[in-house]
């Protein structure tokens, strides 16, 4: 999680500036209506924080007012661990996630992510998907999901902020 | 209505601050850097009240890149906290 060689990554596309995205919205839109979710997110990690830089679906107004979360509630967090897209089909019954606010509180049930690789080779973060009701997703939405943090990060890249 | 006990989430401390800061960049720049950036606000250390935090979070972030995902990452804490408090049950 607190890899400086990682975190400089982030840090080099810009990632953890606090500005609006509209390259993602597409994104993330896209990625909602074919998963049949009501959430859909790009989130970035950092040390202590995940940030999200587009978000379909309507956030909890305290994550949308932090643009984030604490790094312990992400639960993209898994894809540093593994590198590939992964399904946790009920959060509520899986240790990892059982006792996370944002499904004991905020009611997620089902996740979908795939890891956003740099193109050095690091995890960024993730692009999700996010359901309130328990569900699996089939091995062709993880194929689907991975093409589509491809295209994120290819929007990312081309959108960097130039250093100053 | 949600409690705020129920999501776990205290109210981050200078000391969490600046041991999150020195696991990226090492405890004697953390601890320099956090120095000057609060004596430069014209601060009292320890910094206490989440408005403070918040500020010096900002004023680290201007000073490198990593220095800038730290100070990011405890602004969201300390926003969370806030945002929290505010609108939910405590």
């Amino acid at each position: 999680m607190r890899s400086t060689a990682r975190l400089r990554d982030v840090a080099r596309l810009g990632l953890d500036r606090e500005l609006h995205r509209d390259y993602l919205g597409d994104v993330v839109d896209t990625v909602a209506a074919a998963m049949d979710t009501p959430f859909a997110l790009v989130d970035i990690l950092l040390d202590d924080a995940q940030v999200i830089l587009a978000g379909h679906g309507p956030v909890p107004e305290w994550v949308a007012e932090a643009g984030g979360t604490p790094i312990e509630w992400a639960f993209c967090g898994m894809l540093l661990f593994g590198s590939q897209a992964r399904a946790v089909p009920d959060l509520a019954a899986d240790p990892r996630f059982r006792d996370n606010p944002l499904v004991t509180v905020e009611g997620f049930r089902s996740y979908v992510g795939a890891p956003l690789f740099s193109s050095t080779g690091h995890v960024l973060g993730g692009l999700c998907a996010l359901d309130t009701r328990p569900r699996a997703f089939p091995d062709d939405d993880l194929v689907f999901l991975a093409e589509m943090a491809d295209e994120a990060v290819r929007r990312i890249e081309l959108h960097a902020t130039p250093p100053p | 209505m949600a409690r705020i006990e129920e999501y776990g989430h205290d109210l981050p401390t200078e000391k969490d601050a600046v041991k999150a800061f020195a696991d990226l960049v090492g405890p004697k720049v953390a601890e320099g850097l956090w120095g000057l950036a609060v004596q430069s606000l014209g601060l009292q250390r320890p910094v206490q009240s989440p408005a403070d935090l918040r500020r010096v979070a900002e004023h680290v972030m201007e000073i490198g890149e990593l220095s800038r995902v730290a100070g990011r990452s405890l602004k969201v804490r300390i926003i969370t906290y806030e945002a929290l408090a505010r609108t939910v049950q405590s």
